[in-house]
């Protein structure tokens, strides 16, 4: 189980861009991540990957924990060795090697070779898709291609906990939900933990159990999906379903326009 | 014509060593994207350390080359851990700079140790020559292409299969989703820094053989960059065949070239060849094109 | 992050202001005060130390515009400082013609070569375009070396510069002729980063193709960067050769070239504050190695002849290192660093 406790994040000495977060992934669960641009998601992944220090970044403040242990302070390599993997934004692909061999750079530490082809053959299996291409230049590949061999790069490390940065960026609207499917589906069969930063709420909603909402560095709401779905806030802020247009009773009808309370 | 064999045997092997001098950069930049200034420095420091051990010391060449390995080792490594490994994502530049700091530092310890001398190595080859042809050519030119072409097939099997080379690739070309994957990335960078030290001790100690040590040496550093770009930077085949090829291209233009129009034009002839040739490949004879996507 | 806490812009003539408050001009007209009467109470050594930093500053400020504004990487910087050298020292000495001729020659015929150099750029990019200049390095190198115009291998001597009819011999007058110059020069190259053309140089630096597909023609704007990049240092090439007194091939070197781009890169890339910090702190390191050698020789009277100067070479790449270590964008990423903490302190964060 991951757990952030009060986590502070200041790049450069002089920029604090987490002013105290904390959340839980429970073992098995999937969590979103939500929130607009700007408000520190792929900063508090970073921080769990440890990659931040490549930015001149820190955690200044609080502890991150993994099955009880600290690992805040511990450098990328270890944390992924524990089974934290994460699939960063942007689809970086390496872009001189095949699908097959970023595939096997996923694989990397682990020794098993059976292991390493069985879960191969897995991925296949999860993607249809990258079998047809597993020699094209990773380059090359389309944008839905190469977040699918992303996904499929992380899977192949076999984690524990699998942090995906808005896999649903840039892409067809059905391969986006193919992909959902797809990252459901690993879930629940190899009971893998998701952290999921999003940025399309419904569909991020549609396949997690618990969310966390955050703003200006801070995690301003959290709670099951479905609460979170029907939740006002998040309707009229997040998902751009306001009040206007729909029947009201003058019961129901504010005399204050919704605005945001935590600020 | 026995003239023009013995020049272009000589020059193809000459070529070959500044090739493997091109391996060892290309190691790096391959695997770090990291240009090696401090190569002429690296070859410079083995060459002499080579000399320490076989003619101050006075070992025997069975101990003295295994040690020169192992020192070599020690080098690239001691490099990574404290010159590199704090400078890991930052500009290339800065990177690019800190090598020539190391050059620096490399150079100044060889005129320290060894101040401003000139000297040869204890020969390993029987004197007499090779008789190819009508060509009379020296052993150690043939030697050095033989070992030169060894090294050359044992790189491009590592990087094309051993999983440590595909993992030096995709650290090439993204160090940071590299990091996201666990991948120890300073593990390759000892690795890639390690292997190229023993590389360009090789190489130093074939040149040696050739020519003598000097403090000259450092051009050879120079001397790679014209094959590294010519071949094509991340490409091991593309440098053992532009080494030869400007080996070639100063000892056919020094020797004749040079008697008809002016002198010390073999200097520049390589230059020139490459421009010329980079206009109709920008990414030199064998190397990646840069995958570009908006 | 830049401007002092409590200040706005409310214009676009703010906004673009390169001295936005009092403090900041009050600052530079002191900094003026002190640097233009130097001459009357600092040693002549020290003037001649400031002179190499003054003329070093103007070509590392071209190199800085080629490399750090339009991220083309030249490796030759040094050999266009020698174009301009010779073309000064050629005019002026062998032809008679007036130094402030002769200067703007320099820079012109020097912009010329670079601008040629350039031209494989049009084809290559990256790393390997490097060789384009360092063959451009050689090259001029050669044919310097030899050509009977400019004295072949043994050098050339230069006479003194002279404007109108004064002759300048002394290290303070000099000092005044080069430090203006030099304060040009910062200024324009502060400005071409304000302008059209200093943001179509960024673009091209930061992603070419995206650039292009924006209607920014490569090509004249790559040569243009070479030109400006390399006018510069032959400008600094002829205020060198005046001032050296002779010049020769051996002055020129390519470890020279590398220098200058470690200069710049420590000072930090793609400011115009990094190359004069740049360049204070690599030839204020050489100085001091320069000094070092001979105490050392005479502190340790055992080592042999020469040994000394490797301990100083040891130690100037060590430096380098080190430093680079410690910061590795440059001193104007640590000096805004610096700036934004202290305008905050002590609620940094």
């Amino acid at each position: 189980m991951l757990r952030l406790n009060n986590i502070e994040v200041t790049y450069l000495n002089v920029i604090r861009v987490l002013h105290g977060v904390s959340m839980e992934v429970p073992d098995g669960g999937i969590v979103a991540l939500l929130g607009a641009n700007g408000a520190g998601k792929t900063t508090t992944l970073k921080a769990i990957s440890g990659l931040l220090h490549v930015e001149e970044g820190e955690v200044t403040d609080g502890t991150i924990e993994w099955d009880g242990e600290r690992i805040d302070k511990k450098p990328a390599q270890d944390i992924a060795k524990l089974g934290i993997v994460q699939a960063l934004e942007g689809r970086r692909v390496f872009g001189h090697l095949t699908t097959e061999e970023n595939l096997l750079v996923g694989a990397h530490n682990r020794t098993d070779r059976a292991a390493i082809k069985r879960n191969l053959e897995m991925v296949y299996d999860y993607f249809p898709a990258l079998k047809n291409i597993r020699h094209n230049i990773g380059g090359y590949l389309s944008g839905g291609e190469q977040q699918m061999l992303v996904i499929g790069r992380t899977m192949m490390a076999a984690p524990k906990l699998m942090m995906l940065d808005e896999p649903s960026l840039g892409l067809a609207p059905m391969l986006v939900e193919e992909i959902y499917d797809i990252i459901n589906r690993f879930n629940s069969e190899q009971k893998t933990s998701v952290l999921l930063v999003e940025q399309n709420v419904r569909i991020a909603l549609s396949i997690a159990h618990y969310g966390y909402v955050m703003e200006n560095g801070r995690a301003i709401l959290d709670g099951p999906a479905e609460k979170l779905r029907d939740n006002e806030d998040v309707k009229e802020f997040y998902m751009g379903l306001s009040a206007v247009g729909t029947k009201k009773s003058y019961r129901k009808v504010k005399h204050y326009k919704r605005h945001k309370r935590w600020l | 014509m026995a003239e023009l064999l013995q020049f272009t045997i000589t020059g193809v092997s000459v070529g070959m060593v500044y090739a493997l001098i091109g391996l060892s950069f290309v190691l790096i930049w391959k695997s770090s994207g990291v240009a090696n200034l401090a190569l002429g420095g690296l070859v410079l420091i083995f060459s002499w350390f080579t000399y320490g051990m076989t003619v101050q010391v006075g070992l025997p060449y069975w101990i003295a080359l295994p040690l020169v390995i192992i020192f070599a080792l020690a080098v690239g490594w001691l490099i990574e851990r404290f010159a590199l490994r704090p400078l890991i994502a930052q500009p290339i530049l800065s990177l690019f700079i800190v090598t020539l700091g190391i050059f620096y530092f490399l150079e100044g310890l060889a005129v320290f140790i060894w101040p401003w001398m000139v000297d040869t190595l204890p020969p390993i080859f029987p004197p007499e020559p090779f008789h190819i042809g009508t060509a009379v050519v020296a052993q150690p030119y043939i030697w050095a292409a033989v070992v030169s072409l060894v090294l050359f097939g044992l790189l491009t099997l590592y990087f094309r299969y051993h999983k440590m080379g595909i993992a030096m690739r995709a650290t090439a070309d993204d160090q940071f989703a590299v990091q996201a994957c666990g991948i120890p990335v300073t593990r390759i960078f000892s690795t890639s820094w390690m292997f190229a030290c023993v590389v360009a001790a090789i190489a130093g100690v074939l040149i040696s053989w050739i020519g003598g040590v000097s403090h000259g040496l450092v051009e050879t550093g120079v001397k790679s960059f014209s094959v590294v770009i010519l071949g094509g930077l991340n490409s091991f085949l593309g440098c053992i065949v532009a080494g030869p090829i400007i080996g070639l291209a100063e000892n056919l233009g020094g020797g004749y070239l040079t008697p008809l129009f002016w002198e010390g034009l073999e200097d520049i002839i390589p230059l020139i060849i490459i421009i010329i040739v980079l206009f109709i490949k920008p990414y030199g004879l064998f190397g990646e094109a840069r995958i570009e996507r908006i | 992050m830049g401007l002092p806490c409590g200040t706005h812009n409310y214009t676009y003539a703010q906004d673009m202001a390169i001295l936005r408050t009092k403090t900041h001009w009050s600052l530079l007209i002191i900094l003026f005060i002190l640097v233009f009467t130097a001459p009357l109470y600092w040693s002549n050594y020290w003037l001649s130390v400031a002179n190499l930093i003054g003329i070093t500053v103007i070509a590392a400020m071209g190199l800085n515009i080629l490399t750090g504004y339009c991220g083309q990487l030249s490796f030759g910087h040094v050999g266009f400082i020698a174009v301009g050298a010779y073309t000064s020292a050629v005019l002026t000495g062998v032809f008679g013609v007036p130094f402030l001729v002769g200067l703007v020659a320099a820079g012109l015929v020097a912009g010329l070569v670079g601008l040629i150099s350039g031209i494989p750029s049009l084809r290559i990019k990256g790393f390997y375009l490097v060789i384009a200049t360092i063959a451009a390095q050689f090259i001029i190198i050669w044919v310097i070396n030899h050509l009977e115009l400019t004295g072949g291998s043994g050098g050339l001597t230069v006479p003194y510069a002279s404007i109108g009819g004064l002759v300048l011999s002394s290290e303070a007058s000099q000092f005044y002729l080069i430090m203006v110059i030099a304060v040009l020069c910062t200024f324009l190259a502060k400005n071409l980063a304000r302008i059209k053309v200093g943001r179509a140089f960024v673009a091209i630096r930061d992603n070419d193709l995206a650039a292009k597909v924006m209607g920014i023609n490569l090509f004249p704007y790559k040569l243009l960067a070479f030109f400006i990049g390399c006018f510069w240092a032959g400008i600094a090439g002829s205020l060198l050769a005046h001032w050296m007194g002779s010049i020769s091939p051996a002055n020129f070197t390519f470890m020279e070239s590398l220098l200058y781009l470690g200069m710049i890169v420590i000072g930090g890339l793609g400011t115009t504050l990094g190359p004069i910090l740049g360049v204070i702190f690599i030839r204020l390191s050489q100085q001091g190695m320069m000094f070092l050698t001979p105490t050392i020789e005479a502190a340790f009277p055992a080592l042999p002849a020469g040994s000394a100067g490797g301990i100083t070479l040891m130690l100037f790449g060590l430096i380098i290192v080190l430093f680079l270590i410690l910061e590795p964008r440059g001193l104007a990423h640590r000096w805004m660093l610096f700036k934004v903490a202290y305008r905050l302190w002590p609620f940094s964060y």
